[in-house]
């Protein structure tokens, strides 16, 4: 088994690609980054990582949000921010957090409810109302079954 | 131990491979709630929450405001726009300032290519022109400030008016074409827009940009000429007339004043003058008007008005002619012009425009310039009206006519649409009625405005573009209408010229400076100037011609007109030009940045003279050593200009107290006037101050106000600098007026009685200085930037330059290969 911090940060990295894949695609709705999240909370569960999705997938949102338009911001000019913040009356700085917290806190909901959706299958009780008999590992196993019901 | 079969059975149960159990799984019920939560964040963040735009939208790094910090139309080197539309391709190369220069193959692709470009720069400004021209800001906004406005501007006709002169314009075959390719390259600008790439307005208050038609051009259009010609004072003047009496009105309020500058001088006519003193209108009196009196709900500033000259060869260092023109409007963000070169087969030219309408609208080509003036003419009249009880008729020339009537709906967001029921008449539409009485003095009143009469300007302008000599800018000119305008202009063949072009109606002597009488047919004049005989002057012998918002003609004109003239910047002008020579651009870019306040270097003398010097304290006698030296420049770093400003406020308020009395809200005489009588008559009655029991004298008015002006100057050199540049801000205003996307307190020199003419939010909107000759040279500059996109560098980025004086060379390319070569970016349309 891999060590978890690797796994973590795996699964960001993993989020993180997932959610710029789909919104550069600006053509379609701002919120659709959080289906493919779902998905991939539903696959993290199939591969039963035990991850914290909420966790994950906040860091992967604020990471992407706060990030792209801190990046953004540098990269060009940074006027609209600048004039955004003296709209609002708030430092440049506030807007970044809030923006990340807003990506945060959608991808981490998102994240979480595509892993945590289905409960996990635990193996069902052997019942002889079940008319299915359970996996058993031996013959041995089988007979001493026999044997009990008798 | 039991029989065989029992046990087979028993073994086949044991051995059988086990189902795996996967149907079965159920939804986990800790994820329900944050599963809503989730859809209830997005929905949340989808959507407008009070005042606030869909946040998530807004602020998403990859389609959200940040984005329009990015503006790859005007950073990357090539870009290539296909399938739009054209029937061939057009080359845009943008040059360091960003003007666009346009190289078209077929006029129609040029206009298009025009709208495109201009839309791509400018979207959001021309599309919220048009809701602030045709009242629809309650589309836009919540309040009930913005359902008054929109009514106000319905009921005055603004949107009626552009429907009219659309509907006139569609006669014209060249129009219209020009008009629809604006249109469609518009629109095809607008249709690949996305969330992403809209213009921050459009996010943060969260709304679409509509198509584009060629109705909004022309709303556009209309704004400009409600701007110009929207100042009236009708109902004051009348109420002067009423309370001074036709002698002591006219003696403050006189047509023409002693100092009279004309654009065009006329000989004296054998006949009198139709220049006489205003008579009492026969209809006026007391009862007539009301006695409640309100202020204006939209309000005009007359002193928007621009300079222009134009100097012949025989004056010039080149020998050719140079043609100056600054138009003086609101100073906003983003600048009401947009620059750029236009080219295509039959024409070539270099100019500013206005967002939303095609064509060039002052500059140049090769063999001509023009520029242009706010002819200040009173095009605006209102008519009391006889009305039944019934509101269905009206009295007029003693039968009964039908009132008109038509309904307009102002849509509101978020709420069902307002109706307003608007009635007219013959004169024109009534605006303030019993269901909309913001101004009850003006109820039950026509109005009838120039506006209101269909035109088409835009005629005027394409074939400017195109004109080669003076016959051309005449035939150009017939077809200009509203508001009334001075153009200038100069030719490579030597001309110049100045006229004052316009609809004027043939007035009698006074009329259209009180309220008229509606129920009497007569006093609605029907009848228009000719073209021919409209104020102008071509080629005089004093070699240069002038335009500064002042009288168009002297007073030997053989038509009666009133309007709201300014003489003093077109004095300084005159004088200059008079005395010198030799001029070359920098010259005359000097003029356009002069700060001397022609009247003050008039009054100065005789003011100085009224104050006792001996009774002044030491402070006070210091101030007035720098008055006697001052040369009446409101330049950056002069101390005494805001001293002067305060003493001939001084002056104006202690003799005018006996006209402060009065309820309604009135303007003062003329500078010119008060000036004249401290000279002529010192101890006229108006001198005396009403609050004391003394009979004061002019020079005693002088004194006291030298004294008061003094004490408020120092207190002021206490608090802060007292240079003029520190004193004058100036304010360059974003459309919404909102202080984050505007340029605030902005220090500037100039004043509104100097040809540098800047006030608190208006003033040189353009500067332009043209010399013509075998290619014509061109500086010029506007405060603002060629992009409307907030977050660009190219928003404001010739501001500090404007402030400071300097003039960028106005690249003028005469092929396709220097345009290229001078090019720092490209676009391709196809």
């Amino acid at each position: 088994m891999k060590t978890r911090p690797v796994q973590n940060i795996l699964v960001i990295i993993l989020c993180s690609v997932v959610i710029i894949s789909v919104s550069v695609l600006d053509f379609l709705p701002w919120w659709i980054f959080l289906v493919p999240v779902l998905i991939l909370g539903y696959g993290l569960s199939l591969l039963k990582l035990k991850v914290n999705g909420f966790e994950l997938g906040f860091i992967s949102g604020f990471l992407i949000w706060f990030g792209g338009n801190l990046l953004f911001d540098l990269q060009y000019n940074g006027f609209t921010l600048f004039k955004l913040a003296k709209l609002v009356n708030a430092p440049k700085v506030l807007l970044l957090i809030a923006s990340g917290m807003i990506g945060g806190l959608l991808t981490g909901l998102a994240l979480y409810v595509g892993k945590n959706i289905f409960k996990d299958a635990e193996p069902p009780n052997p019942e002889p109302s079940d008319l299915e008999p359970s996996g058993l590992e031996s013959v041995s196993q089988a007979r001493h079954a026999m044997h009990k019901r008798k | 131990m039991k029989d065989l079969s029992e046990y087979q059975s028993e073994m086949k149960n044991v051995y059988l491979r086990p189902r795996r159990v996967i149907s079965m799984r159920k939804i986990n019920s800790n994820c329900l709630f944050p599963l809503v939560a989730l859809v209830i964040l997005v929905y949340a963040l989808s959507n407008q929450l009070v005042d606030v735009p869909p946040i998530g939208k807004f602020i998403d790094p990859f389609i959200g405001v940040i984005q329009n910090d990015k503006e790859s139309y005007l950073k990357d080197h090539q870009l290539e726009e296909s399938a739009l539309g054209l029937s061939d391709s057009v080359s845009v190369f943008f040059d360091q300032s960003k003007v666009p220069h346009i190289y078209a193959r077929n006029v129609e692709d040029l206009f298009f290519s025009q709208g495109y470009v201009t839309a791509m720069l400018r979207l959001w400004q021309m599309d919220f022109t048009t809701y602030v021209s045709a009242g629809r800001m309650s589309e836009i906004f919540n309040g009930e400030r913005y359902l008054q406005y929109d009514r106000s501007q319905r009921r005055t006709g603004i949107l009626e008016a552009a429907r009219r002169a659309l509907t006139f314009m569609e006669k014209d075959a060249e129009t219209m074409k020009v008009l629809s390719a604006y249109t469609r390259g518009v629109n095809a600008y607008i249709n690949r827009l996305n969330y992403r790439t809209l213009p921050f307005e459009y996010k943060f208050l969260n709304y679409q940009p509509e198509q584009w038609t060629n109705l909004k051009s022309v709303l556009v259009m209309k704004l400009m000429a409600s701007t110009l010609s929207g100042y009236e004072g009708d109902l004051d003047m009348s109420r002067l007339m009423l309370i001074l009496g036709p002698e002591r009105f006219n003696l403050l309020y006189p047509d023409f004043g002693s100092t009279v500058t004309p654009a065009a001088r006329y000989p004296k006519r054998e006949a009198s003058s139709v220049f006489n003193k205003n008579p009492l209108p026969p209809y006026l009196n007391y009862s007539f008007i009301s006695s409640i009196s309100s202020k204006p709900d939209v309000i005009f500033n007359p002193k928007l008005g621009s300079n222009s000259w134009v100097i012949s060869g025989s004056k010039t260092v080149s020998g050719h002619p140079i043609l100056a023109s600054d138009p003086h409007l609101n100073l906003t963000l983003p600048c009401v012009w947009l620059q750029m070169q236009l080219s295509a087969p039959g024409i070539d030219v270099y100019g500013v425009s206005v967002p939303g309408t095609p064509a060039i609208i002052i500059g140049f080509n090769k063999n001509i310039a023009w520029g242009i003036t706010n002819g200040a003419d009173d095009v605006k009249d209102w008519y009391k009206l006889q009305i039944s009880d019934d509101y269905k008729t009206y009295k007029l020339d003693g039968r009964l006519v039908s009132l008109d009537f038509r309904i307009e709906e102002i849509m509101r967001k978020g709420q069902k649409s307002f109706f307003d029921t608007i009635y007219s008449s013959r004169q024109g539409p009534i605006v303030y009625d019993a269901r909309f009485s913001t101004r009850p003095d003006l109820m039950d009143y026509a109005m009838k405005w120039e506006l209101a009469t269909p035109s088409n300007e835009f005629l005027t302008f394409i074939h400017l573009n195109k004109a080669a000599d003076y016959r051309d800018y005449v035939e150009a000119l017939k077809y200009y209408s509203c508001p009334v305008q001075n153009f200038t202009f100069a030719s490579n063949d030597g001309n110049i010229a100045v006229n004052h072009q316009g609809r004027m109606a043939i007035k009698y002597n006074g009329q259209g400076r009180f309220i008229l009488d509606g129920s009497n047919d007569s006093l609605l004049s029907r009848d228009y100037i000719p073209f021919d005989s409209l104020p102008h002057q071509l080629n005089p012998a004093c070699n240069y011609v002038v335009s500064a918002n002042q009288h168009p003609t002297d007073s030997n004109y053989r038509y009666y007109y009133n309007g709201f003239f300014s003489e003093d910047r077109a004095s300084q002008i005159n004088a200059i030009l008079s005395r010198e020579n030799n001029f070359d651009i920098a010259k005359v870019e000097k003029m356009q940045l002069d700060n001397t306040n022609s009247f003050a270097v008039l009054a100065l003398p005789t003011l100085l003279k009224g104050v006792s010097e001996s009774k002044l304290t030491a402070a006070e006698k210091d101030l007035f050593q720098g008055m006697k030296k001052w040369n009446c420049a409101y330049d950056y770093d002069d101390e005494s200009a805001g001293l002067f400003d305060f003493w001939w406020d001084r002056i104006k308020d202690l003799t005018w107290d006996e006209l402060k009395r009065y309820s309604f809200p009135l303007s003062y005489p003329d500078d010119y006037v008060l000036l004249s009588l401290i000279r002529t008559d010192p101890g006229n009655e108006y001198f005396d101050i009403l609050s004391t029991s003394e009979k004061e004298t002019a020079a005693d008015i002088i004194h006291e106000s030298f004294i008061k002006a003094s004490e408020e100057y120092i207190k002021l050199k206490n608090e802060k600098s007292t240079k003029w540049g520190n004193l004058n801000k100036v304010d360059f205003l974003h459309l919404t007026r909102l202080p984050a996307l505007s340029r605030l307190d902005f220090p500037s020199a100039g004043c509104p009685e100097a040809i540098n003419a800047v006030g608190r939010s208006w003033g040189p909107s353009w500067r332009m200085v043209v010399q013509l000759g075998d290619t014509p040279v061109a500086y010029g500059i506007y405060p603002g930037g060629q992009s409307g996109n907030i977050g660009s560098k190219y928003y404001d980025n010739f501001i500090n330059d404007w402030g400071k004086g300097r003039y960028y060379r106005l690249n003028f390319y005469p092929s396709v290969v220097e345009a290229r070569a001078g090019a720092e970016n490209i676009l391709l349309l196809k």
